[in-house]
């Protein structure tokens, strides 16, 4: 009996370890041996409407690529460069994803983006037709380390009807005769508010889940100063220009009240919020708005003009992808003329051939094309894009801190720059 | 005992049932080394090491744990935790001592109420602390519009270093006060009714018959209770990660939380091991701590 017992529990724990190895078997079935079973994962961070796009471009590069399947998974953008990077210590990347400006000093300096430069001998991808400043993120030495697909300036979206309301001239309007500053700004958000519990309507909100601080550095832009320098080596928001941008919003929200406390979630689709910033890739949300109209203007302007953050978000391969070559046929579909075209729907297109074409401001429920021209493709030359850090998570932190202290009102604005500087200085060093 | 089981292998009949003994728990054993005890061991060596995410690591022997002892924020961390523990613990057994007290007598109903407690219990953490996050909201959470009906102008409960942390405590006792309070119904109506009887004919009051009846008769769950609640308390990550992140200005950073942050965020793997075995520490020298102490106060115990 004893015996019998024995043998049966080493039969089962035989059987549990066969049942562990199980996966990992065949798993390496998997690789090239059998052309019809590879299978490409992308990954993104997109919502919905961005995916349906991806369904068209995928299942026609399917038909055209007999064999190779494509899987796309989306990831919210807040987790999105964690999971890359926990993804990659697993040694279980995609072959193809999504990366944004923010990632990019992270991800070169763990070396797992594979060089792409190849693209610039092939005639028929045509790569000297993407704007040579959109691809200056990309590149390290004589390598290409992804492709743009898309170069956003933020903007502002506003809700017409409200403006309409209060007997405000709109913002386009006032910006094509050049008064469109912050002081108007301001003045507008105050008085589009209503702050009755009931029918609660908010003037503005520059914070999409309270981490978008980065968008605030227009103002001080728009002064001809900013949160930091060119390389960013030295914090320099401790000025006159980033105290006046902590004011600006202290006003706004305990005095004016026309700015959302913290933590709140108004959304702009919801109808109860004057004017909301944005990359212009919003316009996929806000083009299913029913209730009220709306549109896209520029940044207030200080004076030095008007001067909107740029965003990039471009494709990337990486280095030890199983699939590269397949990768690289893919890339090449996302990111050609056709590809790119179809992207425009909701992204600002990489490529002049794109970007000035009809199909890109003519969509369907889009904003009126002469407020694209003039808040989007009239905006862009002037946009400034915030360097990279390797230690950007840490930086981010000690700023998010500062903005912690003016919501619990713990501290002046100029004390409050101060302490950001100190912090933000310690991790630069 | 040692000398008993060494004479007892001697025989072959007996090396065959230690066999079948270690083949019968072998199941668990396994279990415990690859998934426990292995990977506590490798935390333990990463936490020797200047260990990123990607790319090599470097052995650095105790100077993560040094760089602990000179950290700030890890200090302020361990304050955050202390003063949660604190704050949570001590409000926690009371509020469920005093609801078992309501709630131990058999009226008729009286099950609606105890279910009504004990269901938080039953809820997923993170929707507990999603619905609370939103009803501490400071112009449109439900909290302040209450207090808006009585024109009080309510605080901006998770956005001010001084409320965060009592907002979350208070979020976290309501989360787990029923379970507390389950284990003292069950104590309570344990004590035999003939000291409740003796009580009464030797004329003590209700305040006295608690004191010196129920309350000696329960300890053994009071101290389980205090020990459980401590250990979880120590480890709170779930309501600070979904209602304030650490914030505002790291005030309800507690340490679970801050070594979740470098490891995922920072990825200073082996920092975070570190910090972790000082959490493991901690835990255990409390733990200790609490087991000593138990021979001084807690009474009524069946074996001892």
């Amino acid at each position: 009996m004893k015996k019998a017992g024995a043998v049966l529990l080493s039969a089962m724990l035989l059987g549990l370890t066969a049942g562990c190895a199980k996966p990992a078997a065949s798993g390496n079935a998997e690789s090239p041996g059998k052309q019809e079973d590879v299978e490409l994962k992308f990954l993104m961070w997109g919502n919905q409407g961005h995916m349906d796009v991806y369904n068209k471009l995928i299942s026609q590069f399917e038909a055209d690529n007999p064999g190779i399947k494509v899987t796309m998974d989306s990831v919210p953008f807040t987790d999105y460069q964690q999971k890359i990077s926990v993804l990659a210590a697993g040694k279980s990347l995609p072959d193809i994803a999504w990366v944004s400006e923010r990632m990019i000093p992270q991800f070169k300096a763990n070396g797992i983006l594979a060089d792409v430069s190849s693209f610039k001998d092939d005639a028929s991808f045509n790569l000297d037709d993407y704007i040579p400043s959109t691809l200056d993120l990309f590149r390290d030495g004589d390598q290409l380390l992804g492709l743009p697909f898309s170069t956003p300036p933020v903007v502002m979206f506003y809700n017409k009807t409200l403006f309409d309301k209060a007997n405000l001239t709109d913002p386009n309007t006032l910006a094509s005769e050049g008064k469109w500053t912050w002081k108007t700004f301001e003045e507008s958000a105050k008085a589009i508010a209503v702050k009755d519990a009931g029918g609660r309507v908010y003037g503005a909100n520059f914070f999409r889940d309270w981490k978008t601080w980065a968008i605030l550095s227009s103002y001080a832009w728009s002064y001809g100063s900013g949160p930091f320098n060119e390389d960013l080596t030295a914090f320099t928001w401790n000025d006159q220009y980033g105290v006046e941008t902590m004011e600006l919003l202290e006003r706004m929200m305990y005095e004016d009240e026309s700015h959302p406390k913290a933590g709140e979630q108004i959304s702009f689709d919801a109808g109860n919020l004057g004017m909301f910033f944005d990359n212009y890739s919003y316009v996929s949300k806000a083009r299913d708005i029913k209730g009220f109209e709306w549109s896209i203007a520029p940044m207030p302007s200080g004076s030095a003009g008007s001067v909107p953050m740029l965003g990039q978000a471009g494709y990337t391969l990486f280095k030890d992808s199983k699939h590269p070559e397949e990768a690289k046929k893919l890339l090449k579909l996302f990111a050609s003329q056709s590809g790119i075209e179809a992207t425009s729907t909701y992204f600002v297109p990489p490529r002049t051939s794109v970007l000035n074409s009809d199909a890109f401001l003519n969509q369907p429920n889009n904003p009126p094309a002469e407020h694209i021209v003039q808040a989007v493709i009239d905006e862009m030359p002037k946009a400034r894009i915030i360097p990279g850090h390797i230690r950007w998570q840490d930086i981010d932190n000690a700023v998010l801190q500062g903005f912690d202290r003016l919501f619990g009102r713990s501290a002046s604005a100029k004390d409050n720059m101060a302490k950001m500087q100190s912090d933000v200085e310690a991790i630069l060093k | 005992m040692n000398r008993k089981v060494k004479r007892r292998n001697k025989g072959p009949l007996a090396r065959e049932a230690q066999v079948t003994g270690w083949l019968f728990i072998s199941p668990m054993l396994l279990g415990f080394t690859l998934l426990l005890l292995f990977p506590m061991g490798k935390a333990l060596y990463m936490s020797l090491n200047d260990w990123p995410l990607l790319g090599g690591h470097r052995f650095v022997g105790l100077d993560n744990y040094k760089d602990i002892a000179v950290d700030p924020l890890f200090w302020k961390v361990f304050g955050n935790t202390a003063y949660f523990t604190l704050g949570l613990v001590p409000f926690n057994i009371v509020l469920a001592l005093m609801l078992a007290l309501l709630l131990s007598r058999s009226l008729k109903g009286i099950g609606i109420f105890r279910t009504a407690i004990f269901v938080p219990v039953m809820t997923s953490l993170i929707v507990w602390s999603i619905v609370w996050k939103y009803m501490f909201a400071t112009d449109s959470g439900l909290i302040n519009q209450l207090l808006m009906l009585f024109n009080i102008k309510g605080a901006a409960w998770l956005y001010d270093e001084r409320l965060a942390m009592p907002a979350v405590i208070v979020t976290s006792v309501l989360k787990n006060v029923g379970l507390n309070m389950v284990l003292f119904i069950a104590a309570i109506q344990q004590v035999s009714r003939s000291l409740y009887e003796a009580a009464e004919l030797d004329g003590a009051g209700k305040t006295k018959t608690f004191f010196n009846v129920t309350l000696p008769m329960i300890t053994p769950t009071v101290f389980l209770t205090v020990v459980m609640t401590v250990i979880g308390s120590l480890k709170v990550f779930g309501q600070i990660y979904v209602m304030t992140q650490g914030g505002p200005s790291n005030s309800t950073k507690v340490l679970v939380y801050y070594i979740w942050e470098k490891a995922f965020k920072l990825f200073q793997m082996g920092y975070a091991s570190a910090l972790a075995f000082v959490l493991f520490f901690v835990v255990l020298i409390l733990t200790l701590l609490q087991w000593q102490l138990r021979k001084r106060w807690v009474f009524n115990e069946g074996d001892a």
